[in-house]
């Protein structure tokens, strides 16, 4: 990135400094499991919905449930102190490293605590559709991004994904489903608080600004991307992987990798397709990787 | 022809036997033709179209085809000419038909690509700058026609090049998707030069459809009118040469775009390149999708570089597919004037 790395840190130590004022940093919480400990991790423009989308007509939960029922240990945590997440886990589980899962920002705040913090208390990493400093960002995502700081606009955006002209690019960044399968989507993320129930950020390029200066490490990564996510395109896990190395291995889910359909950004984490395509693959990854 | 190939040809003829279709021509501005010999004794031809407007720059453009393909990638009719379109914005223009395909005669089926990047890409560029006059030349190339480039470039910045853009270039192979894999698998097990052009040519006569929904990775189907995709089967493709199809191999074996010997990593190449450089890729295309040559722009040297993904965030009229980049139903609107503008912004006067 052009730009100085000066005024993002600046910005983001005041979302930093603003949420822990407003809100009180949240702590984990424990969403239940006795195993290995994994920390699903939310970014600022989603809440803990994103994981723990309730059973519904066609739908059977999120990935939280679905990792507590393989025997991990899960928590969920805000993004916006990681560090001190990680630490309150490792601390009420006795375990030496946590395995981080994050999806869109939520994975861009795994990226910036490896840069921050390094990989010593990580044992795992899984990253879905998350952002890596873009290397350009579309007019599409710009209107998105723009949204982001007005809460109003935003849910108005992602509740276009429920249109059903058959030609709604907004619904298309947020969703790559077939269109009878998007209310579906929306009605989770709104009944989950998935969708920007949060106080309205300034400048969302705070986020992500440095995680281009991703350092390389050993600990395994699985970095999982949407072949028509619009939000975070499988570019931005290519430009994470790169910068990791050999111990990252970025996978694509889409036409490519014969699934069935392509998928978008939030149906990465919220769709049934993701929990028979995506959810499996991510317990097996830290089933064999985090055996550390 | 091996059995192999005969096989295919009648499971082909199975899966959709339709009526053969009245040959339609593909009506095109005749350019001139001028052949060119390499210094190994290659033969290539470049098609030249003369500026149709004020010129706007003193720096010719020579535009590339890519693998299994010619210039009709670039000249597929009056509504998908490349080389129409830079001529009518003032820009001499030269499309070529590297040795072997399009108007180019057969060649040695030892050709790999290292054979276009050592030979034809600067037998090209000086038969350019002889007609032109002109000191240096800008280079457009489609998928391997941008990969000769930067291979080209591995040696070191040339003086004779003004600007670079490669659409659809894929120069990182890592990763491992199903789609990929069967691809190395196709390459290795298939011998001699693949006779890709009498396969397309079979395929035309019942409009060019590829069955099996495999056509999403050559094209964006919603961007590829049935008559345009019938032409570009029957003119617009050419076999793959053996050694070409090995370095393919190889490449997707190495996770990068390397030398057919296997021993020079190209993407090594993009550091130490300055040339002003346009990166484009299709938001939908599967041979060479975008991650494929992001890396590959992210160490790019050059101080002025670009990127730019065309698919409907952009405002796009669709998500572009590989060749459709070159020759869509929407490629005029879209990539034509984008890629014009790009350049007279560098190479105009």
């Amino acid at each position: 990135m052009a730009s100085s790395p000066l005024v993002p840190r600046l910005v983001l130590a005041l979302i930093v400094v603003g949420a822990a004022l407003s809100a009180g940093a949240a702590e984990p919480v424990h969403e239940g499991g006795r195993g290995r400990p994994v920390l699903l991790v939310v970014g600022p423009e989603a809440d803990e919905g994103l994981y723990r989308w309730e059973r519904d007509a066609g739908g059977a939960g999120g990935l939280a449930p679905f990792l507590t029922r393989r025997g991990f240990s899960v928590w969920i945590a805000d993004g916006l102190d990681l560090a001190r997440a990680v630490e309150r886990v490792r601390e009420q589980t006795g375990a030496e490293r946590v395995a981080l899962v994050g999806h869109g920002l939520g994975g861009t705040a795994c990226y910036r605590y490896l840069a921050e913090a390094g990989d010593g208390a990580v044992s795992a990493l899984v990253t879905l559709g998350a952002p890596a400093g873009w290397t350009r960002r579309s007019p599409l995502l710009e209107e998105v991004i723009a949204g982001l700081s007005d809460v109003p606009r935003y849910s108005k955006l992602a509740g276009r994904t429920s249109a059903t002209t058959g030609d709604d690019l907004f619904g298309s960044a947020f969703t790559a489903l077939p269109l009878d399968d998007q209310p579906a989507i929306v009605a989770r993320a709104r009944a989950a608080g998935a969708v920007a129930r949060r106080s309205p950020l300034d400048d969302l390029t705070g986020w992500v600004a440095d995680a281009g200066e991703l350092p390389a490490g050993d600990v395994p990564a699985l970095l999982l991307c949407g072949e028509l996510d619009r939000i975070a395109p499988c570019e931005e896990a290519w430009r994470a992987g790169d910068a990791r190395g050999p111990s990252a291995r970025v996978h694509k889910l889409g036409y490519m990798n014969l699934d069935p359909h392509d998928y978008g950004h939030l149906d990465l984490v919220l769709s049934d397709g993701a929990r028979r395509r995506v959810y499996p693959r991510v317990a097996h990854f830290l089933r064999r990787e985090a055996i550390r | 022809m091996s059995h192999r190939w005969t096989a295919l040809l009648l499971c082909l003829a199975l899966a959709g036997c339709a009526p053969l279709r009245q040959v339609r021509t593909v009506t095109l501005a005749e350019p001139e033709r001028i052949p060119v010999t390499a210094a190994d004794g290659g033969e290539l031809v470049l098609h030249h179209y003369p500026p149709t407007a004020a010129p706007a720059s003193r720096i010719p453009v020579l535009v590339c085809h890519g693998i299994a393909s010619n210039r009709h990638t670039w000249a597929l009719g009056p509504d998908r000419d490349f080389g129409a379109h830079l001529a009518a914005a003032g820009l001499d223009t030269y499309l070529v038909d590297l040795r072997g395909h399009g108007d180019s005669p057969p060649v040695d089926p030892s050709t790999s690509v290292d054979t276009y990047v050592r030979h034809d890409l600067p037998a090209a560029v000086d038969a350019v700058r002889e007609a032109t006059g002109a000191e240096r030349v800008a280079w457009i190339g489609h998928s391997m026609g941008g990969l000769v480039l930067i291979a080209h470039l591995a040696a070191g910045d040339d003086p004779r090049l003004a600007a670079a853009v490669t659409v659809g270039s894929p120069v990182d192979w890592r990763g491992s998707d199903q789609l990929t894999r069967l691809m190395r698998v196709l390459l290795r097990v298939l011998s001699g030069p693949l006779p890709a052009r009498n396969l397309a040519a079979f395929h035309a006569q019942w409009e060019g459809e590829i069955p099996f929904g495999l056509d999403r990775v050559v094209y964006e189907p919603a961007n590829m009118e049935r008559a345009a995709l019938a032409d570009m089967m029957r003119v617009g493709v050419s076999p793959i040469q053996d050694g070409v199809r090995r370095q393919f191999a190889a490449t997707i074996e190495a996770g990068s775009f390397v030398s057919a010997d296997g021993t020079v990593d190209y993407m090594e190449a993009a550091p130490s390149i300055t040339l002003p450089f346009l990166v484009i890729a299709g938001r939908a295309d599967h041979l060479s999708p975008p991650e494929r040559t992001v890396t590959f722009f992210e160490r790019l040297g050059s101080p002025d570089k670009s990127w730019r993904v065309f698919g409907r965030d952009e405002g796009d009229a669709v998500d572009y597919g590989h060749v459709d980049l070159c020759n869509g139903d929407h490629a005029a609107e879209d990539v034509y004037p984008y890629i014009t503008d790009w350049l007279l912004e560098r190479i105009g006067d």
